[in-house]
């Protein structure tokens, strides 16, 4: 009896009835799911590591102190820093230089860990492919830019509250709000 | 583990010199005089009372300023005893040579090939001792010897950072290829035979579609059947391992991502547990949990990419865009999660680095709910198909005792009626503490192998189902702030955690003088870090135990005797990734 079923079964092609039951199905209860990518577009979550860029206090004046900890943390040799004392003000550094080599990048976003005051972010922007690599060598303008253009809501500066962090431009709270 | 160390004392008085526990990590490793290897690992292997019938690996170790400059290592696996052990020989530089262990463990073959590639220890014995990652005419020396730079040596090591457009072509070799250089793709001469018989050797790869990376195999072919498949590995050898050797422990993370890149998580967790090891640092029970969690949706993303390809390969396109679907809804939490999507980074040292918000306990809550139900779609899409089972039963065979001597571990090792999982061995996360099964197969087919993948994802689906049942509160990193920087918060606002955040992404974290392998259940199957410190805050040797690398070593003796068409089903079987097999 089995082995009639079973002939039988062969001879309808059941399996194959079964599959196209599961793939008619398909066509009435599922919507496609395909976004139609350059004109749509997915939210990004907020933590997306995207483009890396430096941010600035909400008064204009760069986070930076030039530490060089990113530079110290980056696994791929991204990032080179120039630091320098803030003219007139022997306690404050920043950096002159600031590069970054995004071609090397791994997005692994441990610089932006590392980085004692929050001056690096990493953005949504992921629309980075370039026909020339070398516009992929962002200097410290460049990468301010992307900066202000990606976190348009700025952290205060908040005054320094205990004289032993005098070193840094003390800022508070870890995430920088990014736009919706 | 103590009787065997006494009989092994008192029956190889001269050969074993000198036997090193270590309590705290619970292993214990052997050195052996290296003219003597062959009866020790012979005594292993077949003795009752040792039963070491699973090769792990074999790395090999540089000591440049040693006398016996090169250590071998070899990380035996008692499946019946369920314990490992590590036995270690010195070989000195002027003649690095020792006996090949290929007698024993099938498996040995492509490791001691490796070995010899990276290090230039020769294996007196070894059927076929080629490079097997670097290029076949790399004549610039053995990369992991301490004393070749990390940025390589010669032409290959300078590269333009823009291309040159206007260099002229290399000039193209018309002629037949010499006979020599064909030998090492051809069988053993095959038994005269009154037919006449013709062999035709057939290139595939490097860039064909269905080879799951960049792979070439040779084939040779009589008729249509395979007589020997010979696999050429190294196209996306990268030498992670000497990379380790530069960078501080937490800066590997990231590189881990990219070995397994189908599955990053799972290699994120298998380096981070060896450092942990390494360390001796407990992680707090939230984040056991968390990792528990994740690796599992990363076993469910695993095993839903590897069912869309290979039901690519044999012909069935659905099947991808389905799985494909449920791949996307598991990225997109990861992507919640840690911002990314195929390269994570997610583990960290000690914990993990963000924590599971309510909103996607839900996400991943209903996610569980309708799981089982498409993976029942998938089984009636495919599971009974005639040409599904035309294509995968009975074909790329392996038998239980094969597989266990090639050292296969995973899918590939339960496929073959072996129930071997780490997860249950040497429980870790928190395995232990939820209720769950180790699918096994029968008949060591494809068909077999494909039917464990799918039960576990149900099994995968059940531990993460009850992992967030139980998912206590609390810390998600462990407070070790010699090892872990402080969080970010602290950073900004007390001097002491400033100081322990400078130090340690400066300095990096420095763990103790030690050595340690840690295996990890990754899809794919075992995957392993040795790691030997020398108390600084870089690796001095790291080794990865990749599952694709090892099943790449059994290809051949699984490939042999099938039609051509199912070489593209033999690759799929493995869940192979090139990018975790030439590391
Ligand atoms: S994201 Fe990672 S690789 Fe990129 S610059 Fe930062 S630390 Fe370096
Ligand atoms: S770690 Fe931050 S503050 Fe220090 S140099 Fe880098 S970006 Fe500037």
């Amino acid at each position: 009896m089995t082995k009639l079923k079973a002939w039988f079964k062969t001879i309808i092609f059941y399996e194959i009835l079964v599959g196209m039951k599961a793939t008619l199905s398909h066509l009435l209860h599922y919507k496609p799911i395909t976004l139609q990518y350059p004109h749509e577009k997915r939210a990004l979550p907020d933590n997306y590591r995207g483009m890396l860029a430096l941010l600035r206090y909400d008064d204009g004046t760069e986070k930076c102190v030039g530490c060089d900890l990113c530079e110290a943390a980056c696994p791929s040799r991204v990032i080179r820093v120039v630091s320098a004392e803030v003219p007139g003000e022997p306690t404050k550094r920043y950096s002159k230089e600031y590069y970054m080599d995004m071609t090397r990048c791994l997005f692994c976003g441990m610089c932006v860990d590392a980085c004692p005051v929050d001056a690096l972010g990493m953005t949504r922007e992921f629309e980075w492919a370039v026909y020339d690599k070398r516009q992929l060598h962002l200097n410290k303008e460049q990468l301010l830019a992307i900066g202000d253009r990606s976190f348009p809501v700025r952290e205060k500066r908040l005054e320094l509250q205990h004289p032993n962090v005098a070193f840094f431009n003390v800022s508070f709270g870890h995430v920088p709000q990014k736009p919706n | 583990m103590q009787p065997l160390i006494e009989t092994l004392m008192t029956r190889f008085p001269r050969a074993v010199l000198s036997v090193e526990a270590d309590t705290a990590r619970a292993e214990v490793s052997v050195r052996i005089a290296a003219d003597r290897l062959i009866e020790v690992a012979r005594f292993l292997h077949d003795a009752p009372e040792a039963l070491f019938d699973h090769l792990s690996d074999i790395c090999s170790v540089d000591y440049p300023e040693d006398r016996q400059r090169f250590e071998v290592v070899y990380l035996l696996h008692s499946l019946p005893y369920r314990r490992r052990l590590r036995l270690k020989a010195r070989v000195p530089e002027d003649n690095p040579a020792i006996a090949s262990v290929t007698g024993i463990w099938k498996g040995a073959e492509f490791l001691e090939r490796e070995v010899y590639d990276m290090m230039g220890i020769t294996f007196s014995g070894h059927p076929d001792l080629r490079r097997i990652l670097m290029p076949e005419d790399y004549a610039e020396g053995f990369p992991l010897r301490k004393d070749f730079p990390a940025e390589g040596r010669g032409w290959r090591s300078q590269f333009d950072f823009i291309p040159r457009l206007d260099e002229a072509p290399v000039e193209q070799t018309d002629s037949e290829i010499p006979e020599r250089d064909k030998q090492a793709f051809r069988a053993e001469a095959a038994p005269s035979s009154s037919r006449r018989r013709e062999e035709l050797l057939l290139n595939m790869g490097p860039q064909h579609p269905s080879t799951h990376g960049v792979l070439r195999v040779v084939l040779e072919l009589d008729g249509e059947r395979i007589v020997k498949a010979t696999p050429d590995l190294g196209y996306l050898h990268r030498g992670v391992e000497k990379l380790s050797e530069g960078l501080a422990y937490m800066q590997i993370i990231p590189h881990t991502d990219r070995l397994d890149y189908v599955c990053a998580m799972a290699n994120n967790y298998a380096y981070v547990r060896a450092v942990e090891k390494l360390l001796g640092i407990t992680i707090p029970e939230r984040a056991e949990y968390i990792r528990t969690i994740v690796a599992e949706m990363q076993r469910i993303v695993g095993h839903l990419f590897w069912l869309g390809t290979q039901a690519l390969d044999i012909g069935a396109m659905t099947v991808f865009f389905w799985t494909f679907r449920e791949r996307e809804v598991l990225l997109d939490m990861f992507e919640k999660l840690c911002g990314a999507r195929l390269t994570l980074n997610y583990y960290r040292i000690g914990g993990v680095d963000s924590d599971f918000t309510p909103d996607l306990v839900l996400r991943l809550k209903t996610f569980l709910d309708t799981f089982p139900e498409k993976v029942k779609e998938y089984d009636s899409l495919i599971a009974s198909n005639r040409i599904w089972l035309g294509r995968t039963k009975n074909v790329a065979v392996i038998s239980a005792e094969d597989a266990i001597s090639f050292g296969c571990t995973g899918p590939v090792l339960r496929g073959s009626g072996v129930a071997y999982d780490i997860r249950k061995e040497e429980p870790y996360g928190v395995y232990d503490k939820v209720d769950w099964e180790v699918p096994v197969g029968k008949n060591g087919d494809t068909y077999d192998r494909y039917w464990i993948r799918m039960e576990e994802m149900r099994q995968s689906a059940r531990i993460i189902r009850q992992c967030l049942d139980q998912l206590p509160a609390g810390p998600i990193i462990a407070d070790a702030p010699q090892y872990i920087p402080p969080p970010k918060q602290h950073v900004m606002r007390d001097m002491e955690s400033l100081i322990h955040h400078f130090i340690i992404f400066t300095q990096g974290l420095k763990p103790p003088k030690a050595e340690t392998y840690c295996a990890t259940e990754a899809p794919k199957g075992e995957l392993g870090f040795f790691i030997v410190s020398d108390g600084s805050a870089r690796p001095y040797r790291l080794k990865i135990r990749s599952p694709s690398f090892v099943h790449m070593g059994a290809f051949d003796h699984m490939a042999r005797g099938y039609l051509i068409s199912d070489i593209i089903t033999i690759f799929g079987t493995y869940d192979i990734v090139m990018g975790e097999c030439d590391r």
